[in-house]
């Protein structure tokens, strides 16, 4: 059962927390997979016993500990091992490529490298191998390699040191991790720059999290079902964290497949299941869905998987928008009830702990309710840097820092998202933001899905390109949306398919924006005459 | 050309290694520091702290390691520094004044991981010192330590000969060079690399200063945000490669660590200081090495003015400076107040407010009395009003704040929006006012901070000492004083006790040399002589560094304390209690 109790950050930093969830919820499970599960003490015991193994092996407060893992309770008690300690979790995607791996290894200065042996037919050990040659048997060997100067050690998650300090040494540690200090690295990959290496402190990681726990109503108890991996902010500020603040329970699995889901979520009657909406579309598409009784989700799940005549309308629920600089959402609305209906589309409006500014991107001005321009972003929950970058080219000097999103502020002070502003577009002089032309593509009947990007024209200028899901003939829907754009911002290059797969996707589950500029450099028709 | 940001396109290193290579290659034999006996040239303090560094890679250091020094201004703390700071380690200075108990809070505090240091200084035997503060260490034993005190410490080499340290039972694993003897394990390409994976944004030292709680606070800088700003100060006071600076500033505060040594290390000078107990030697390190500049507090070369010899010296290399007291008598002004001073804190990375370099000789107006110049480049200000927090008219007192990419990254340990406002700006404490033609003027302390001969104080971290050394609760003020600028005061409640008497007890300090008031102390058998201030002075010298200690101590009756009638203590009728009279 689900309890009412006030969510907020009580806790402000890891280890306080893991004792908190120890007084208030010891025999509450923390994490349950498809063939375990531990209680919040449980977990404690896990992460305290391992971290006394950290101490004795060498590692100290600040140190960087890179973790490559799929999700599941091992990631878990090692990534809280090492927080609890005052080290600096650096959690790697379990998808890089070893020149990848080794960039992020270097940029977060990663001291101690902890890996799976192998998941899905990778072996990152030989990967390590490939990219730096010599390095793991150079730290194992007590010295240091060029390639990652940092690091001192690489361990396999099922063979880490033995020996162990005492309890009194590491409660000692504890005891040291402040709210300042910091608590991760996490890597997210600007569209067209190399990965930025963002940290966040205990104090405004949790503080981060605590915030959003209403809107996405996560309440303690709540059995939570979210199929993002632990490694980036969804799943480590989303899920994990998300259960450790509000004293609610993780379902999790490292390889997410449907029927094994659908048994894990109907055994353990799972209360809400966030994640990407395509995640839930999959999973409502397999054949055993009908037949699963996923009758214990409440409203603030993800559409796809409620039944029909619980599912709200399009744009009807808040947009939890946020990104990685802000550990997770910054904005919303509770996720269970409808915005009113001058709202549907809009993001809902901003957290505690975060001011929004609207600002011109040029100029820097603030702009006045109700323009669109660049959101920007400040308070004590955000980053607190970026790897590498001085804070004063970071963020302004009085404080903010500038999203790269386009939005506006309505009168009521709620968030509509406008785009990306380095997908702006400028086409013959005026301004197009492929986000908008997809929305007003998205909104005709017969479209399934819509991308919109530019492409280069005969002579090198952009012309606004679109890929178009649908089995409507292409003129059909280019006089649909001619009723509901401006004329420069229609599409001048259309793929039509009734194939969803034609759409080329990244393994985090965005749009592959330059294989989608290239599929429709090779095969985008220009408009039909006429249409 | 000086620069108001970090990055400004020009071929200034802006971290610590790529700096040191610079200067190795242009001016390998040239002197960067000469202390007393001993030197150091820009290429050994390479090829030094390339060893160093190589072995504080061997023993687990690397980018973020907090690296503490404990050495007075020697070529130890400047190779300390450097192996620290090339592989991207945080230095942090500590006082050669600490007492056991303050370096166990500091080491603790600041989160040390390895601590190097002297094997003693004047009165202190550091491997005794560090032992007293640290229950679990035992120096018999091989490193690491793992004692719930310190919890992240877990090396410390002292600068002891290894066969020495045999001799008193300390394992060499405890030496300097038994920490050294790691190097070996590290080879040059990974050195190279570690160097080339310092960022200009990475942090480059934490530097502790009294705050207004009992706890110092410990402030960061980055390498690009305070190489810039040294180079700028450089600048404005034409610290150039050729010049030879003389400072007695302590490379554990910022002066010495950033004013004296990394400016001199920006500029490819030659730094002159001086550790020698008696005037004497350091008027032989002047003759002797010729500075052409000097720089730090007056009252750290006051007694080096009154040494008899000091008329027959020969300090005619020394051109510009403010340490008047030993300057050629023609160029020490008239009236001191008639030149532009600077104000510098740890939070700025020293200089924060100086008169123009043109300015420098220049005797002002009288209207520009006291004036403290204007902000250096890269700083914004904003003297804010107390009532509202509105900005102030000219003339009018506020509180000096400031903002810009020098300022320190943050305190240690204390999240931004505690330290910061939302606009960024930094409350400095510090009441000041404007002129009409932008010229600052330092109007007192809105904190209640004491500044003694160049030292921050802070009067909670006294009066919590008193408290648990004595049992007795103390209210501690600065008052003024000629020589020191303040000296640290204590009135101190006696203990409840069945009489009521009027009188109260005084005394002064014993070493406190200018003054001697004599009987007041002997007040009888009341509760205030059962107090014995000497007493409390020598367990206080235990637990404090020797310039917290209060040099005057008067205990009085409960009922002698001024407390206003709105039950707040009357700061102002304390001073005068405490104050010459």
């Amino acid at each position: 059962m689900t309890t009412e109790r006030p969510s907020g950050p009580t806790s402000d930093t890891i280890p306080a927390l893991l004792a908190e969830r120890r007084k208030d919820d010891a025999d509450r499970r923390a994490l349950v997979t498809a063939d375990d599960a531990l209680t919040f003490a449980d977990l404690d015991d896990a992460s305290a016993a391992l971290a006394g193994r950290l101490v004795a092996a060498g590692v100290v407060k600040g140190d960087r500990v890179g973790l490559l893992a799929p999700n599941g309770i091992g990631w878990a008690t090692t990534a809280l091992a090492a927080l609890r300690i005052g080290a600096v979790l650096v959690p790697l995607s379990t998808l890089l490529r070893p020149p990848e791996l080794l960039a992020q290894m270097v940029t977060a200065a990663i001291t101690h490298l902890i890996t799976v042996p192998e998941f899905r037919n990778r072996r990152y050990l030989d990967d390590l191998e490939a990219a730096a040659p010599g390095l793991a048997s150079a730290v194992g060997a007590g010295g240091r390699h060029p390639a990652a100067p940092a690091l001192r050690a690489v361990w396999r998650s099922d063979a880490l040191p033995e020996p162990a300090a005492s309890p009194e040494l590491v409660r000692a540690m504890e005891d040291r991790v402040r709210p300042a200090d910091d608590l991760c690295v996490l890597f997210t990959s600007g569209s067209r720059s190399a990965p930025k290496g963002i940290v966040h402190t205990h104090g405004g990681a949790l503080r981060a999290t605590a915030a959003g726990l209403d809107a996405r109503c996560v309440r303690p108890g709540e059995r939570l079902y979210i199929p993002m991996p632990f490694f980036w902010t969804g799943g480590f500020s989303g899920g994990l964290l998300t259960a450790l603040v509000a004293g609610a329970t993780l379902l999790t699995e490292a390889e997410p497949e449907p029927s094994r889901t659908l048994d894990l979520l109907q055994r353990e009657q799972v209360t809400l299941f966030r994640g990407w909406p395509d995640q839930a579309a999959r999973l409502a598409a397999h054949p055993a869905f009908a037949g699963a009784d996923l009758s214990s989700l409440t409203d603030a799940s993800l559409g796809a998987v409620l039944p029909a005549h619980r599912r709200p309308a399009p744009g009807a629920r808040a947009n939890l928008f946020g990104m990685t600089e802000s550990f997770g959402p910054y904005c919303g609305d509770r996720l269970d009830t409808d915005m009113p209906s001058d709202k549907h589309g809009s993001c809902g409006r901003p957290f505690p702990g975060v001011e929004v500014r609207i600002a011109d991107a040029e100029s820097g001005a603030e702009l006045p309710t109700g323009e669109q321009g660049e959101i920007w972003l400040r308070g004590p929950n955000l980053l607190r840097g970026i790897c590498g970058r001085h804070r004063s080219d970071v963020f302004t000097a009085d404080g903010w820092y500038r999203t790269g999103d386009l939005g506006r502020l309505d009168d009521d002070g709620y968030l509509w998202y406008a785009g990306r502003l380095d997908d702006m577009v400028k086409v013959k002089g005026a301004t197009v933001y492929p986000s908008e032309v997809e929305a007003a593509l998205r909104a005709v009947d017969a479209v399934r899905q819509a991308y919109v990007t530019d492409v280069p024209d005969a002579d090198g200028r952009p012309e606004i390109a679109a890929l178009v899901v649908s089995d409507a003939p292409v003129e059909a829907i280019s006089a649909a949306v001619r009723e509901r754009l401006s004329a420069f911002k229609l599409p001048t290059v259309w793929l039509v398919t009734t194939d969803p797969a034609t759409v080329p996707m990244l393994a985090t589950g965005k749009v592959d924006k330059r294989g989608l500029q290239q599929l429709l450099r090779d095969r985008g028709a220009p408009t039909p005459a006429g249409a | 050309m000086t620069s108001p940001v970090i990055e400004a396109g020009d071929d200034l290193p802006l971290t610590v290694p790529a700096l040191l290579a610079a200067q190795v290659a242009a001016r390998p034999d040239q002197v960067l520091l000469a202390v007393d006996d001993a030197s150091l040239t820009y290429a050994e303090s390479d090829r030094r702290s390339a060893e160093l560094a190589r072995a504080l890679l061997a023993a687990g250091a690397g980018p973020g390691t907090r690296v503490a020094l404990l050495f007075p201004n020697t070529p130890e703390f400047v190779v300390g520094w450097l192996a620290a700071a090339r592989i991207g380690a945080v230095s942090v200075p500590l006082s050669t004044f600490s007492t056991s108990a303050e370096l166990a809070g500091l080491l603790r505090g600041a989160d040390v991981a390895i601590l190097l240091a002297a094997a003693g200084y004047r009165s202190h035997d550091y491997p005794t010192t560090v032992r007293s503060g640290i229950r679990e260490l035992d120096l018999g034993a091989p490193p690491p330590l793992l004692a719930p005190t310190v919890p992240s410490l877990r090396r410390i080499a002292f600068a002891l000969d290894p066969a020495d340290a045999a001799a008193a039972g300390i394992d060499p694993a405890w030496t300097l060079a038994g920490l050294r003897g790691g190097a070996s394990a590290i080879d040059d390409d990974a050195l190279a690399a570690a160097e080339a994976a310092v960022t200009p944004a990475d942090r480059m030292v934490i530097v502790h200063t009294s705050g207004s709680t009992s706890e110092p606070k410990g402030v960061i800088h980055t390498h690009g945000a305070l190489i810039r700003h040294l180079d700028n100060l450089n600048q404005l006071r034409r610290y150039e490669s050729h010049e030879i600076l003389f400072s007695n500033s302590p490379f554990f505060w910022i002066g010495g660590f950033a004013y004296a040594l990394l400016g001199t290390v920006v500029a490819g000078a030659t730094l002159v200081c001086s550790n020698a107990p008696s005037a004497g030697g350091v008027l032989d390190v002047l003759e002797r090495e010729r500075p052409t500049m000097v720089n730090g507090f007056a009252a750290s070369v006051a007694h080096v003015a009154d040494d008899p010899t000091f008329p027959d010296r020969d300090l005619s290399s020394i051109r510009r400076g403010n340490l008047w007291p030993i300057m050629p008598a023609a160029l020490r002004p008239a009236d001191v107040e008639l030149r532009h001073t600077m104000l510098g804190m740890t939070e700025t990375g020293s200089v924060c407010l100086a008169g123009p370099p043109d300015e420098e000789d220049l005797v002002l107006p009288e209207h520009q009395r006291g004036s403290f110049g204007r902000p250096v480049p890269g700083f914004e200000t904003r003297i804010r009003r107390a009532e509202d927090g509105g900005e102030c008219a000219p003339g009018e007192v506020g509180e000096l704040c400031l903002r810009g990419p020098f300022l320190m990254d943050g305190y240690d340990g204390r999240e931004r929006h505690d330290t910061f406002d939302a606009d960024g700006w930094y409350r400095t404490g510090d009441l000041a006012t404007v002129d009409a033609d932008g010229l600052f003027y330092f109007r007192g302390r809105g904190s209640d901070m004491i500044k003694t001969a160049g030292a921050n104080v802070s009067p909670r971290e006294v009066e919590a000492a008193i408290l648990e050394v004595s049992g007795l609760v103390a209210h501690v003020v600065g008052v003024d004083d000629a020589a020191r600028g303040q000296i640290v005061a204590a009135l101190v409640r006696a203990p409840a006790s069945d009489r009521d008497r009027d009188r109260g007890g005084d005394s002064d300090g014993d070493d406190d040399r200018d003054r001697d008031r004599g009987g007041d102390s002997d007040s009888g058998d009341d509760s205030a002589a059962a107090v014995d201030t000497d007493e409390l002075r020598e367990r206080l010298r235990r637990r404090l560094s020797a310039y917290k200690v209060p040099r005057r101590i008067r205990v009085v009756a409960p009922d002698d304390v001024p407390i206003m009638s709105s039950g707040k203590l009357d700061l102002r009728a304390l001073k005068e209690l405490l104050g010459d009279d």
